[in-house]
């Protein structure tokens, strides 16, 4: 009896166009969507590898760095069609803002924003988690909004069950039909959107790697169909008439995609406010300035009080420096500690104020991540985005790279330099470091995919959960349906 | 005839359940969408002050602007965000003339820095009027008018009906009349709760120019869009026999209208007229501005070899002049080299954009996706504004400021003319977008939009005269 019912449906989907019009939408929005997506990424790349390589061509050595700044670049994501996530607005870049002096180098994200295309931040982008998400949900909405209902309408449901059936088999058989019509569907066009990918062979999309997270993406959209579908079962199972089924599961998907999703974040937000990036800016500098300021008053209360320079003129001293005097050598290792003391309390207190901004924006990410994952949908655009290493994981480790870089051009560039202060005189020396060095650099370290799916196995878990609870929900209430 | 016809279909379309049901979801979504924007606009413009009130601490001389961290001008976060928040979030909300190793010290760059501010508001997207109007409502008037025709034509009472005396075209104008209000007075109910709410939270919109104007069309366009929605539908019903095929038929259309063609017509207009990526202007700036240090350099290299070692010395002062003009003069160079390669790209994107704007014309989504940001201020035209006006500020920036603070570098020593430095620091006034432009940037997508309804309502009566309603 189950695969009676089984062909029954599965022919009702094909003959009234609903499989149909779920094989042409996947047939033309995925292969579509991979296709800009790649064009939009073989074009980033590009500017991306002549970027990378006029740097370093131009910055050989340390010395290169000194004189025109040093920087790092963030590659784009080779699987940004999965998800275009929050790509588009991380920082292309990281460099260093003015010179690199011996208080360490200033390296920041360039932010230098003029949006690439407008009409594209506007309408969005036609990436696979926007397709899943949005179109092949809709498609969910169409294939069950009536799968009870409406055969309640056309009376054929009493019909049925007058039949030697079971309900657990009957409604179990609706389920499997459908969401084999819907996986053939979307597979197919799955496969057409990877083999325009695939079949060009250019470089990146040949890789193994790519195919396994391709795979893996395809497998969680379906899990994420599965979800939905079963929720569609169980609005039509607890609604009497279709336009009605369908409205309400209009209405719970606009809650789920969008509602939950964005509310999350502003309750986070009230519950929990952080400070905005640009005010943190704006008071490290003045921490900078201050601290700057209290060497400086300090530098000249050493000078003055220490005998024998304070009378000196500026041609005097350096006059004295360069004959080795001892009490200008004393005066010299004086300073080059306080500066050292002052250099270690601005990275303090430039320190506590990240580390307390990290804290707080982290809470907030938090609380706003897992509110969200009430939400399906939100699990799903999670998962994928993550996949696609346009994520948080992705902003998290662009900001340790901007960390690492600094650390590695104070500990090759600045660290080996030596600054003296004299009156109204300031006086850099580089001698301890060589300016033919080769120039640091700081590697790009790709994510591994068992990384990426480590910080998305609760998203996972629980869209498993949902699409068996939302059975369970579907299958007891047909159990308890009035079929007449 | 034509009384009898519209209270049935009043009766039927207000007293089933789906209108209740309509009513609810509108209700809680559009406010709830307008207050969650509200927060989020409070938030933003939060940032805002506190960041333009730290900088102004800071910055109150021109020593200040050259010592810490540069010259600074915010753009204010738009209280019609809830409109729609267009390009809010990726539009550069600050400038800054941060010194940068070897650019010219007052070429204000255009930044974001609120990535990291608002993160999770982009990932997830806004839920703006134009979410809920664009998405919700004109999958609604789908979902509410696909039956009319087909549906009652299978239910058999289309016959009954038009075996009356009656004209087809009083059938038709009832149906759509009826059905448009179903639709509608839920919408503009909760509008209408919207606008409470914001003016019974002290009202913070007022403080835009022409705000009412924008809301108004912007209410307009809203009314316009799910009307060519609605006759859409109607168009598909009457053309077809059964109602899951037109059920089928329109979400095939409102997938590609909404979901494809809009998310493809920005990448279309910039395959035909490309224009260069930011990062790719970046590094043709970088090339340009190193070639132009390597001349330079070499050229004062040059001139230092011949001077002597005595910064006191009558030739010392000479070379210090002469170096300061090579300075100067490649100064120059580079910034013309920039500003003419700014203006390049501007003719790029030009053509571009308005090709864009052009395709996206052709949508009913996109010409009210589009004008919506404009209205709301958070659009193409408000970053021209802001760019404009950081422009400007960048000549009195250069005129008051940089011009007059000069900086030497003889051998290893570094002088300067500090003269400027205790003067005022000049002050950022952010200028909106004239609502007068605004309105004749959104005049051609009415417009179209009046087009659409008329297209589609015209094709669905001629269909429906021609419809076998046996």
């Amino acid at each position: 009896m189950f695969r009676i019912i089984c062909r029954k449906e599965l022919l009702e989907n094909i003959r009234n166009y609903r499989f149909l019009l779920a094989l042409v939408i996947c047939l033309v929005a995925i292969p579509l969507g991979f296709t800009v997506s790649q064009k939009d990424y073989a074009d980033r790349r590009q500017v991306y590898d002549d970027t990378v390589r006029d740097y370093s061509e131009s910055h050989k050595t340390v010395g290169d760095i000194m004189q025109q700044g040093g920087a790092a670049f963030r590659p784009p994501s080779v699987l940004g069609f999965l998800s275009g996530g929050v790509e588009s607005i991380l920082p292309s870049s990281v460099e260093t803002l003015g010179y690199i002096t011996a208080s360490g180098a200033n390296v920041e994200f360039n932010n230098t924003r003029k949006i690439d295309n407008p009409f594209m931040a506007l309408f969005g982008r036609l990436d696979l988690a926007f397709i899943v998400s949005t179109v092949l949900a809709v498609l969910v909405m169409i294939f069950t909004f009536n799968a009870i209902t409406g055969e309640k309408e056309r009376r054929t449901l009493s019909q049925i069950m007058a039949n030697p059936v079971s309900r657990p088999v009957a409604i179990t058989a609706k389920m499997a039909a459908g969401m084999t019509l819907l996986a053939a569907a979307f597979l197919t066009g799955m496969l057409a959107g990877t083999l325009l990918l695939v079949v060009p062979g250019l470089g990146p999309f040949s890789g193994t790697k790519i195919i396994t997270t391709l795979v893996v993406g395809a497998g969680v959209s379906l899990l994420f169909l599965f979800a939905l579908y079963n929720f569609g079962l169980l609005v039509s199972s607890l609604t009497r008439s279709s336009v009605t089924a369908m409205v309400t599961l209009l209405s719970f998907w606009v809650a789920m995609a969008m509602i939950l999703p964005k509310g999350s974040v502003v309750v986070a937000k009230i519950l929990l406010p952080a400070k905005s990036q640009s005010v943190v800016d704006l008071e490290k500098n003045q921490v900078r300035y201050q601290i700057s300021n209290e060497l400086g008053a300090a530098i000249v209360y050493l000078t003055e009080t220490t005998p024998g320079i304070k009378n000196m003129t500026t041609e005097e001293f350096f006059k004295a420096l360069k004959a080795k005097n001892p009490a200008v050598e004393a005066f010299e290792k004086k300073q080059g500690e306080l500066q050292d003391e002052f250099k270690a309390k601005t990275e303090a207190a430039l320190e506590r104020i990240d580390a307390e901004f990290d804290l707080h924006k982290a809470r907030e990410a938090a609380l706003a991540l897992n509110l969200a994952r009430i939400s399906p949908v939100s699990c799903l655009v999670n998962i994928l985005t993550e996949l696609a290493g346009t994520g948080f994981m992705e902003e998290a480790k662009w900001r340790e790279t901007r960390t690492r870089f600094k650390q590695i051009l104070d500990r090759e560039i600045a660290s080996k330099q030596h600054e003296l202060g004299f009156k109204d005189m300031w006086m850099s020396s580089s001698d301890r470091f060589n300016a033919k060095a080769p120039a640091p650099t700081v590697p790009a370290e790709p994510v591994p995919l068992e990384r990426r799916l480590a910080a998305v196995w609760v998203d996972l878990v629980l869209l498993a959960i949902y699409g068996l609870v939302f059975f369970a929900g579907a299958y007891v209430s047909f159990l308890r349906y009035d079929v007449r | 005839m034509m009384r009898v016809l519209f209270l049935k279909e009043i009766r039927e379309a207000f007293a089933s359940r789906r209108f209740w049901v309509v009513l609810i979801l509108c209700l809680i979504l559009i406010p709830l969408g307008v207050e969650v924007s509200l927060k989020d606009y409070q938030t933003r413009l939060q940032n805002y002050r506190e960041a333009v009130r730290i900088y102004q601490e800071q910055t109150k001389t021109a020593s200040d602007l050259i010592y810490q961290g540069g010259a600074k001008a915010f753009a204010p976060p738009s209280p019609l965000s809830f409109l729609s928040l267009g390009l809010e979030l990726v539009n550069p909300n600050i400038a800054e003339s941060k010194y940068k190793s070897g650019e010219p010290p007052a070429v204000m760059r255009l930044i974001n820095s609120q990535g990291r501010d608002n993160l999770y508001e982009f990932f997830y997207g806004p839920l703006d009027l134009v979410f809920a109007v664009a998405v919700v409502m004109s999958f609604l008037a789908v979902i509410l008018t696909y039956g009319a025709i087909a549906g009652e034509k299978e239910q058999g009472t289309l016959r009954q009906v038009l075996s009356n005396s009656v004209p087809r075209a009083e059938v038709l104008l009832a149906k759509a009349v009826a059905n448009v209000l179903a639709l509608l007075i839920p919408f503009l109910l909760a509008l209408a709760a919207s606008l409470i709410l914001i003016e019974v939270q002290g009202n913070p919109i007022t403080a835009v120019l022409g705000a009412w104007t924008s809301i108004g069309l912007a209410i307009i366009i809203a009314i316009l869009f799910i009307g060519a929605f609605f006759n859409l539908a109607l168009l598909v019903s009457s053309l077809t026999k059964q109602a899951v095929v037109a059920l089928v038929a329109l979400l095939l259309l409102w997938v590609s209208l909404y979901g494809v063609y809009p998310r493809l017509s920005s990448a279309v207009a910039q395959i035909v007229a490309p224009s260069k990526s930011e990062a790719r202007v970046a590094l043709e700036k970088a090339q340009l501005r190193r070639n132009i240090q390597k001349e330079r350099d070499a050229e004062i290299d040059h001139l230092n070899q011949t001077l002597p070692d005595d910064i006191t010395s009558p030739a010392a002062k000479e070379g210090m002049k002469t170096q300061e003009e090579i300075r100067n003069r490649y100064e120059a160079k580079l910034e013309e080299g920039w500003r003419a390669m700014d203006r390049d790209i501007e003719v790029r994107e030009g053509k571009r954009n308005a090709l864009a704007v052009a395709i996206a014309r052709l949508s009913p989504v996109t010409s009210f996706i589009r004008p919506m940001a404009e209205l709301a201020r958070t659009g193409r035209l408000e970053y021209e504004q802001f760019q404009g006006g950081v422009r400007r500020f960048e000549e009195t920036l250069n005129r008051d400021i940089f011009g007059k603070y000069k900086m030497t570098l003889y051998k290893h020593a570094v002088l300067f003319d500090s003269a400027v430095l205790p003067v005022a620091a000049p002050v950022f006034t952010y200028v909106p977008a004239a609502p007068r432009a605004i309105v004749r940037d959104v005049l051609p997508d009415i417009v179209l939009l009046v087009l659409f309804n008329l297209v589609f309502f015209a094709g669905a009566f001629v269909a429906f005269l021609r419809y076998d309603v046996r």
